[in-house]
Protein backbone atom coordinates (compact mmCIF):
# COMPACT_ATOMS: atom_id res chain seq x y z
CA UNK A 1 0.00 0.00 0.00
CA UNK A 2 1.25 3.42 -0.67
CA UNK A 3 -0.15 6.78 0.94
CA UNK A 4 0.30 9.88 0.12
CA UNK A 5 -0.80 13.15 1.85
CA UNK A 6 -1.58 16.26 0.22
CA UNK A 7 -3.46 19.25 0.78
CA UNK A 8 -6.37 20.45 -1.57
CA UNK A 9 -6.62 24.42 -1.84
CA UNK A 10 -9.56 25.82 -3.17
CA UNK A 11 -9.62 29.33 -1.53
CA UNK A 12 -6.29 31.27 -2.92
CA UNK A 13 -7.00 31.55 -6.64
CA UNK A 14 -4.76 33.12 -8.94
CA UNK A 15 -5.24 36.37 -10.30
CA UNK A 16 -5.29 36.00 -13.88
CA UNK A 17 -4.95 38.88 -16.47
CA UNK A 18 -6.13 39.23 -20.02
CA UNK A 19 -3.44 38.97 -22.66
CA UNK A 20 -3.35 42.10 -24.71
CA UNK A 21 -4.11 40.74 -28.02
CA UNK A 22 -7.28 38.84 -27.15
CA UNK A 23 -8.19 36.68 -30.14
CA UNK A 24 -10.34 34.19 -28.98
CA UNK A 25 -11.05 31.13 -30.94
CA UNK A 26 -14.46 29.18 -30.42
CA UNK A 27 -14.21 25.68 -29.01
CA UNK A 28 -13.82 23.13 -31.42
CA UNK A 29 -16.69 20.55 -31.38
CA UNK A 30 -15.17 17.18 -31.87
CA UNK A 31 -16.46 15.08 -35.27
CA UNK A 32 -18.98 13.13 -34.36
CA UNK A 33 -19.27 10.52 -36.58
CA UNK A 34 -23.27 10.93 -38.00
CA UNK A 35 -25.16 7.25 -38.87
CA UNK A 36 -24.62 5.70 -35.64
CA UNK A 37 -26.60 7.15 -33.01
CA UNK A 38 -25.27 4.80 -30.46
CA UNK A 39 -21.68 5.64 -30.64
CA UNK A 40 -22.17 9.49 -30.29
CA UNK A 41 -19.69 11.07 -27.96
CA UNK A 42 -20.80 14.61 -26.87
CA UNK A 43 -17.85 16.72 -25.27
CA UNK A 44 -19.25 19.43 -22.71
CA UNK A 45 -18.26 23.31 -23.76
CA UNK A 46 -19.91 24.77 -21.00
CA UNK A 47 -16.23 24.86 -19.07
CA UNK A 48 -12.65 24.83 -19.80
CA UNK A 49 -10.55 22.68 -17.30
CA UNK A 50 -6.81 22.60 -17.19
CA UNK A 51 -4.02 21.21 -15.33
CA UNK A 52 -0.97 23.13 -14.09
CA UNK A 53 2.14 20.90 -13.28
CA UNK A 54 4.71 23.43 -11.28
CA UNK A 55 8.02 21.84 -11.82
CA UNK A 56 8.84 23.31 -8.47
CA UNK A 57 6.53 24.09 -6.31
CA UNK A 58 5.87 28.19 -4.49
CA UNK A 59 6.92 29.17 -1.52
CA UNK A 60 3.99 29.31 0.54
CA UNK A 61 3.47 32.88 1.60
CA UNK A 62 1.41 33.20 5.31
CA UNK A 63 -1.84 33.79 4.34
CA UNK A 64 -3.67 35.70 7.04
CA UNK A 65 -7.06 33.62 7.47
CA UNK A 66 -8.99 35.64 9.60
CA UNK A 67 -7.84 39.20 8.08
CA UNK A 68 -11.20 40.02 6.75
CA UNK A 69 -12.24 40.02 10.29
CA UNK A 70 -9.91 42.12 11.82
CA UNK A 71 -10.86 45.85 12.29
CA UNK A 72 -7.31 46.78 12.20
CA UNK A 73 -4.10 46.23 9.89
CA UNK A 74 -1.83 44.16 12.41
CA UNK A 75 1.80 45.33 12.57
CA UNK A 76 3.90 43.26 11.08
CA UNK A 77 6.82 43.76 13.95
CA UNK A 78 4.59 42.90 16.93
CA UNK A 79 3.48 39.74 15.47
CA UNK A 80 6.22 37.05 14.05
CA UNK A 81 4.02 34.19 13.16
CA UNK A 82 5.76 31.28 14.85
CA UNK A 83 7.24 28.20 13.10
CA UNK A 84 3.89 26.20 13.42
CA UNK A 85 1.95 28.91 12.44
CA UNK A 86 4.01 28.84 8.91
CA UNK A 87 2.08 26.92 6.10
CA UNK A 88 4.15 23.93 5.43
CA UNK A 89 6.01 23.62 2.15
CA UNK A 90 5.21 21.05 -0.33
CA UNK A 91 7.28 18.89 -2.16
CA UNK A 92 5.22 18.97 -5.39
CA UNK A 93 2.19 21.24 -6.45
CA UNK A 94 -0.62 20.82 -9.01
CA UNK A 95 -3.22 23.17 -9.75
CA UNK A 96 -6.25 22.50 -11.67
CA UNK A 97 -8.30 25.45 -13.43
CA UNK A 98 -11.70 25.48 -14.30
CA UNK A 99 -12.96 28.14 -16.46
CA UNK A 100 -16.69 28.73 -17.40
CA UNK A 101 -16.78 29.36 -21.02
CA UNK A 102 -18.43 32.63 -21.59
CA UNK A 103 -17.09 34.47 -18.99
CA UNK A 104 -13.83 36.64 -18.44
CA UNK A 105 -11.09 36.26 -16.65
CA UNK A 106 -12.06 36.97 -13.04
CA UNK A 107 -14.21 34.52 -12.36
CA UNK A 108 -12.10 30.96 -12.28
CA UNK A 109 -12.04 28.38 -9.67
CA UNK A 110 -8.89 26.89 -8.97
CA UNK A 111 -7.41 23.78 -6.37
CA UNK A 112 -3.84 23.84 -5.55
CA UNK A 113 -2.48 20.42 -4.73
CA UNK A 114 0.07 20.61 -2.46
CA UNK A 115 1.76 16.92 -1.93
CA UNK A 116 3.57 16.93 1.34
CA UNK A 117 4.75 13.20 1.98
CA UNK A 118 4.77 9.87 0.66
CA UNK A 119 4.84 6.48 2.49
CA UNK A 120 5.40 3.06 1.19
CA UNK A 121 4.39 -0.24 3.48
CA UNK A 122 7.49 -2.54 3.24
CA UNK A 123 5.77 -5.16 0.78
CA UNK A 124 4.40 -2.92 -1.52
CA UNK A 125 5.07 -3.49 -5.15
CA UNK A 126 4.38 -0.17 -6.64
CA UNK A 127 7.52 1.90 -8.44
CA UNK A 128 5.32 4.81 -9.36
CA UNK A 129 6.93 8.08 -8.64
CA UNK A 130 5.27 10.77 -6.97
CA UNK A 131 5.68 13.43 -9.81
CA UNK A 132 3.10 10.42 -11.98
CA UNK A 133 1.16 9.88 -8.82
CA UNK A 134 -0.02 13.39 -8.25
CA UNK A 135 -0.80 13.69 -11.98
CA UNK A 136 -2.63 10.74 -11.72
CA UNK A 137 -4.69 12.06 -8.80
CA UNK A 138 -4.90 15.93 -10.86
CA UNK A 139 -6.45 13.85 -13.66
CA UNK A 140 -8.62 11.38 -11.21
CA UNK A 141 -10.03 14.47 -9.45
CA UNK A 142 -10.93 16.14 -12.70
CA UNK A 143 -13.16 12.87 -13.39
CA UNK A 144 -14.70 12.61 -10.09
CA UNK A 145 -15.43 16.38 -10.16
CA UNK A 146 -17.47 15.67 -13.26
CA UNK A 147 -19.21 12.44 -11.62
CA UNK A 148 -20.23 14.75 -8.65
CA UNK A 149 -21.69 17.39 -10.75
CA UNK A 150 -23.35 14.78 -12.90
CA UNK A 151 -24.49 11.63 -10.94
CA UNK A 152 -24.99 13.30 -7.41
CA UNK A 153 -25.84 16.42 -8.87
CA UNK A 154 -23.48 18.66 -6.06
CA UNK A 155 -24.09 22.15 -6.41
CA UNK A 156 -20.68 23.71 -5.18
CA UNK A 157 -17.21 24.53 -6.27
CA UNK A 158 -17.21 22.68 -9.73
CA UNK A 159 -13.90 22.01 -9.43
CA UNK A 160 -14.04 19.89 -6.22
CA UNK A 161 -14.09 16.19 -6.91
CA UNK A 162 -16.85 14.45 -5.17
CA UNK A 163 -15.53 13.31 -1.43
CA UNK A 164 -14.29 17.06 -0.64
CA UNK A 165 -17.37 18.79 -2.35
CA UNK A 166 -19.62 16.60 -0.25
CA UNK A 167 -16.82 17.72 2.81
CA UNK A 168 -18.30 21.31 1.61
CA UNK A 169 -21.80 20.19 1.82
CA UNK A 170 -21.91 18.65 5.21
CA UNK A 171 -20.00 21.56 6.62
CA UNK A 172 -22.37 24.46 5.05
CA UNK A 173 -25.25 22.31 6.27
CA UNK A 174 -23.24 22.28 10.24
CA UNK A 175 -22.60 25.74 9.95
CA UNK A 176 -26.35 27.00 8.99
CA UNK A 177 -27.71 24.62 11.68
CA UNK A 178 -25.38 26.23 14.39
CA UNK A 179 -27.07 29.80 12.72
CA UNK A 180 -30.54 28.18 13.06
CA UNK A 181 -29.81 27.22 16.92
CA UNK A 182 -28.90 30.93 17.65
CA UNK B 1 -51.90 -0.94 6.55
CA UNK B 2 -49.19 -0.26 4.16
CA UNK B 3 -48.16 -3.77 5.01
CA UNK B 4 -51.20 -5.56 4.17
CA UNK B 5 -50.97 -3.52 0.95
CA UNK B 6 -47.80 -4.94 -0.13
CA UNK B 7 -49.12 -8.20 0.98
CA UNK B 8 -51.92 -8.07 -2.29
CA UNK B 9 -49.69 -7.01 -4.82
CA UNK B 10 -48.49 -9.93 -7.00
CA UNK B 11 -44.63 -11.25 -6.46
CA UNK B 12 -43.27 -9.64 -9.68
CA UNK B 13 -39.30 -9.97 -10.24
CA UNK B 14 -39.58 -5.98 -11.01
CA UNK B 15 -39.32 -3.11 -8.38
CA UNK B 16 -42.17 -2.03 -6.96
CA UNK B 17 -42.07 2.13 -6.29
CA UNK B 18 -44.59 3.96 -4.03
CA UNK B 19 -43.95 7.70 -4.20
CA UNK B 20 -44.75 9.31 -0.94
CA UNK B 21 -45.59 13.06 -1.66
CA UNK B 22 -44.53 14.92 1.81
CA UNK B 23 -45.77 18.67 2.23
CA UNK B 24 -42.58 20.57 3.46
CA UNK B 25 -44.33 21.13 6.93
CA UNK B 26 -43.82 17.71 8.25
CA UNK B 27 -40.30 17.60 7.44
CA UNK B 28 -38.23 18.16 10.41
CA UNK B 29 -36.32 15.92 13.32
CA UNK B 30 -39.24 15.21 15.56
CA UNK B 31 -41.77 15.01 13.03
CA UNK B 32 -44.17 12.13 14.53
CA UNK B 33 -45.98 11.73 11.17
CA UNK B 34 -42.53 11.00 9.83
CA UNK B 35 -41.45 8.80 12.41
CA UNK B 36 -45.07 6.26 11.75
CA UNK B 37 -44.24 6.32 8.04
CA UNK B 38 -40.41 5.28 8.57
CA UNK B 39 -41.83 2.49 10.60
CA UNK B 40 -44.36 1.13 8.75
CA UNK B 41 -41.33 1.26 5.84
CA UNK B 42 -39.30 -0.63 8.14
CA UNK B 43 -42.21 -2.95 8.41
CA UNK B 44 -42.32 -3.51 5.25
CA UNK B 45 -38.67 -4.47 4.58
CA UNK B 46 -38.78 -6.55 7.31
CA UNK B 47 -41.68 -8.01 6.26
CA UNK B 48 -40.49 -8.95 2.69
CA UNK B 49 -36.60 -8.91 2.52
CA UNK B 50 -36.56 -10.18 -0.89
CA UNK B 51 -38.47 -8.25 -3.35
CA UNK B 52 -37.57 -5.02 -4.13
CA UNK B 53 -39.93 -2.49 -2.82
CA UNK B 54 -38.30 1.01 -3.03
CA UNK B 55 -40.28 4.11 -1.36
CA UNK B 56 -39.41 7.54 -2.41
CA UNK B 57 -39.92 10.77 -1.14
CA UNK B 58 -41.24 13.62 -2.99
CA UNK B 59 -41.44 17.38 -2.00
CA UNK B 60 -44.67 18.73 -2.39
CA UNK B 61 -43.48 22.07 -3.67
CA UNK B 62 -42.11 19.66 -6.77
CA UNK B 63 -45.86 18.45 -7.54
CA UNK B 64 -47.00 22.13 -7.26
CA UNK B 65 -44.45 23.66 -9.09
CA UNK B 66 -45.44 21.69 -12.35
CA UNK B 67 -46.80 24.63 -13.74
CA UNK B 68 -43.82 26.30 -14.23
CA UNK B 69 -42.00 24.79 -16.59
CA UNK B 70 -38.33 25.72 -16.17
CA UNK B 71 -38.64 24.22 -12.27
CA UNK B 72 -40.62 21.14 -13.56
CA UNK B 73 -38.04 20.31 -16.35
CA UNK B 74 -35.09 20.16 -13.16
CA UNK B 75 -37.45 18.90 -10.91
CA UNK B 76 -38.58 16.23 -13.38
CA UNK B 77 -34.64 15.09 -14.00
CA UNK B 78 -33.61 15.01 -10.19
CA UNK B 79 -36.38 12.79 -9.67
CA UNK B 80 -35.99 10.57 -12.43
CA UNK B 81 -32.07 10.83 -11.94
CA UNK B 82 -32.71 9.96 -7.99
CA UNK B 83 -35.14 6.86 -8.89
CA UNK B 84 -33.04 5.36 -11.16
CA UNK B 85 -29.90 5.04 -9.35
CA UNK B 86 -32.20 3.66 -6.94
CA UNK B 87 -33.60 1.10 -8.56
CA UNK B 88 -30.96 -2.15 -8.52
CA UNK B 89 -30.35 -4.61 -11.07
CA UNK B 90 -30.41 -8.30 -10.28
CA UNK B 91 -27.22 -10.31 -11.02
CA UNK B 92 -27.90 -13.87 -11.24
CA UNK B 93 -25.45 -16.42 -10.75
CA UNK B 94 -24.89 -19.08 -13.27
CA UNK B 95 -25.05 -22.59 -11.69
CA UNK B 96 -25.18 -26.03 -13.46
CA UNK B 97 -28.28 -27.29 -11.91
CA UNK B 98 -30.95 -25.37 -10.34
CA UNK B 99 -30.60 -25.36 -6.46
CA UNK B 100 -34.00 -26.91 -5.16
CA UNK B 101 -34.90 -24.34 -2.06
CA UNK B 102 -32.52 -21.46 -1.72
CA UNK B 103 -32.93 -18.75 -4.45
CA UNK B 104 -31.70 -15.88 -2.56
CA UNK B 105 -28.07 -17.67 -2.66
CA UNK B 106 -27.61 -17.21 -6.30
CA UNK B 107 -29.12 -13.71 -6.75
CA UNK B 108 -27.65 -10.25 -5.64
CA UNK B 109 -28.74 -6.95 -6.24
CA UNK B 110 -26.46 -4.24 -7.60
CA UNK B 111 -26.48 -0.34 -7.99
CA UNK B 112 -26.27 0.84 -11.65
CA UNK B 113 -26.27 4.22 -11.69
CA UNK B 114 -27.07 6.40 -14.70
CA UNK B 115 -23.50 7.80 -15.04
CA UNK B 116 -20.09 6.38 -14.45
CA UNK B 117 -16.71 7.05 -15.06
CA UNK B 118 -15.83 3.93 -17.91
CA UNK B 119 -13.10 1.48 -17.75
CA UNK B 120 -10.48 1.81 -20.29
CA UNK B 121 -11.04 0.02 -23.31
CA UNK B 122 -7.89 -2.07 -23.02
CA UNK B 123 -7.88 -3.87 -19.51
CA UNK B 124 -3.96 -3.56 -18.03
CA UNK B 125 -3.43 -6.93 -16.65
CA UNK B 126 -0.49 -6.63 -14.43
CA UNK B 127 1.44 -9.65 -13.39
CA UNK B 128 3.70 -10.18 -10.00
CA UNK B 129 6.09 -12.87 -9.44
CA UNK B 130 6.55 -12.93 -5.26
CA UNK B 131 7.45 -15.64 -3.24
CA UNK B 132 4.54 -13.94 -0.77
CA UNK B 133 0.71 -12.96 -1.99
CA UNK B 134 -0.64 -10.35 -0.84
CA UNK B 135 -3.32 -9.44 -3.65
CA UNK B 136 -4.59 -11.69 -5.84
CA UNK B 137 -5.89 -8.94 -8.47
CA UNK B 138 -4.17 -7.95 -11.80
CA UNK B 139 -6.56 -5.54 -12.87
CA UNK B 140 -6.88 -2.90 -10.58
CA UNK B 141 -3.45 -3.06 -8.86
CA UNK B 142 -2.56 0.70 -7.48
CA UNK B 143 -6.17 1.63 -8.07
CA UNK B 144 -6.29 5.61 -5.98
CA UNK B 145 -7.98 5.43 -2.64
CA UNK B 146 -8.97 9.33 -2.06
CA UNK B 147 -9.78 10.61 1.44
CA UNK B 148 -10.83 13.79 2.01
CA UNK B 149 -11.20 15.24 5.54
CA UNK B 150 -11.63 18.85 7.09
CA UNK B 151 -11.75 20.01 10.64
CA UNK B 152 -14.77 22.53 10.53
CA UNK B 153 -12.98 26.40 11.60
CA UNK B 154 -15.04 26.36 14.71
CA UNK B 155 -12.98 23.09 16.09
CA UNK B 156 -15.66 20.98 16.94
CA UNK B 157 -16.04 18.50 13.85
CA UNK B 158 -14.09 16.26 11.75
CA UNK B 159 -15.54 15.06 8.51
CA UNK B 160 -14.32 13.05 6.19
CA UNK B 161 -15.11 11.51 3.54
CA UNK B 162 -13.86 8.52 0.79
CA UNK B 163 -14.07 7.30 -3.05
CA UNK B 164 -12.08 5.24 -5.14
CA UNK B 165 -10.86 6.15 -8.85
CA UNK B 166 -13.74 4.94 -10.15
CA UNK B 167 -16.62 6.45 -8.06
CA UNK B 168 -18.08 2.83 -7.52
CA UNK B 169 -18.19 3.31 -3.60
CA UNK B 170 -17.92 6.11 -1.40
CA UNK B 171 -18.51 6.50 2.43
CA UNK B 172 -18.66 9.85 4.51
CA UNK B 173 -18.05 10.15 8.36
CA UNK B 174 -18.19 12.83 11.19
CA UNK B 175 -17.05 12.51 14.67
CA UNK B 176 -17.55 15.66 17.11
CA UNK B 177 -14.11 16.60 18.44
CA UNK B 178 -13.63 16.53 22.52
CA UNK B 179 -12.59 19.72 23.82
CA UNK B 180 -9.00 19.68 24.25
CA UNK B 181 -7.70 16.89 21.95
CA UNK B 182 -5.28 17.50 19.54
CA UNK B 183 -3.98 16.65 15.73
CA UNK B 184 -3.40 12.93 16.90
CA UNK B 185 -7.48 12.67 17.33
CA UNK B 186 -7.56 13.64 13.84
CA UNK B 187 -4.68 11.50 12.65
CA UNK B 188 -5.75 8.02 14.69
CA UNK B 189 -9.82 8.59 13.47
CA UNK B 190 -8.84 9.78 10.02
CA UNK B 191 -6.65 6.79 9.99
CA UNK B 192 -8.96 3.90 11.25
CA UNK B 193 -11.57 5.35 8.78
CA UNK B 194 -9.34 4.74 5.78
CA UNK B 195 -8.39 1.22 7.05
CA UNK B 196 -11.72 0.43 7.27
CA UNK B 197 -12.52 1.34 3.53
CA UNK B 198 -9.33 -0.35 2.27
CA UNK B 199 -9.78 -3.54 3.66
CA UNK B 200 -13.32 -4.07 2.26
CA UNK B 201 -11.55 -4.80 -1.45
CA UNK B 202 -8.35 -7.15 -1.82
CA UNK B 203 -6.43 -4.49 -3.92
CA UNK B 204 -3.23 -2.82 -3.18
CA UNK B 205 -4.40 0.61 -3.19
CA UNK B 206 -2.90 3.75 -3.76
CA UNK B 207 -4.08 5.82 -0.54
CA UNK B 208 -4.49 9.65 -1.09
CA UNK B 209 -5.26 11.72 1.97
CA UNK B 210 -6.23 15.42 0.89
CA UNK B 211 -6.90 17.97 3.44
CA UNK B 212 -9.52 20.27 2.52
CA UNK B 213 -7.20 23.72 2.89
CA UNK B 214 -3.93 24.59 3.33
CA UNK B 215 -2.19 22.45 6.02
CA UNK B 216 0.25 23.71 8.89
CA UNK B 217 4.04 22.49 9.56
CA UNK B 218 3.34 20.82 12.59
CA UNK B 219 0.55 19.02 10.78
CA UNK B 220 1.97 17.65 8.69
CA UNK B 221 4.89 16.49 11.47
CA UNK B 222 2.32 14.71 13.10
CA UNK B 223 1.36 12.66 10.18
CA UNK B 224 4.49 11.53 9.12
CA UNK B 225 5.24 10.39 12.39
CA UNK B 226 1.70 8.03 12.35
Amino acid sequence: MQVSILSADQHNPWTLLPPRHINTLPPTLPYRGGKNVSDAVFADVSQATYAIYLTSPLTPFHSYESSTDLAYIPDMEDERPSDDDLDARPLLANTILCIPAGTSYSSTHMLHLNLFHTHRSPHSSSAISDEDTLHEVSQNYHELAVLAKVRWKLRTNPVLPFHLAALEIVHAALDRGDSMLD
Amino acid sequence: MSVSFAANLPKPDDSIIFYIITPARIVGLSSPILRQVFSAIKKVHKTYPESQILFHFVPEPLLLGMDNPAMSYSGLELLADAVYDRVLQVAQRMMSRKLRNDESRVRAFFQEPAFTLARPLQPNVQFRRESYVNSLDVLDRHSLLHIGYLVTPCGKWLLAACIDQRGEAHDLRAWLIPAGSDEFFVVNNVWTFVLGIALRANVEWRVVIAKLGTMKGNEVASKCQD
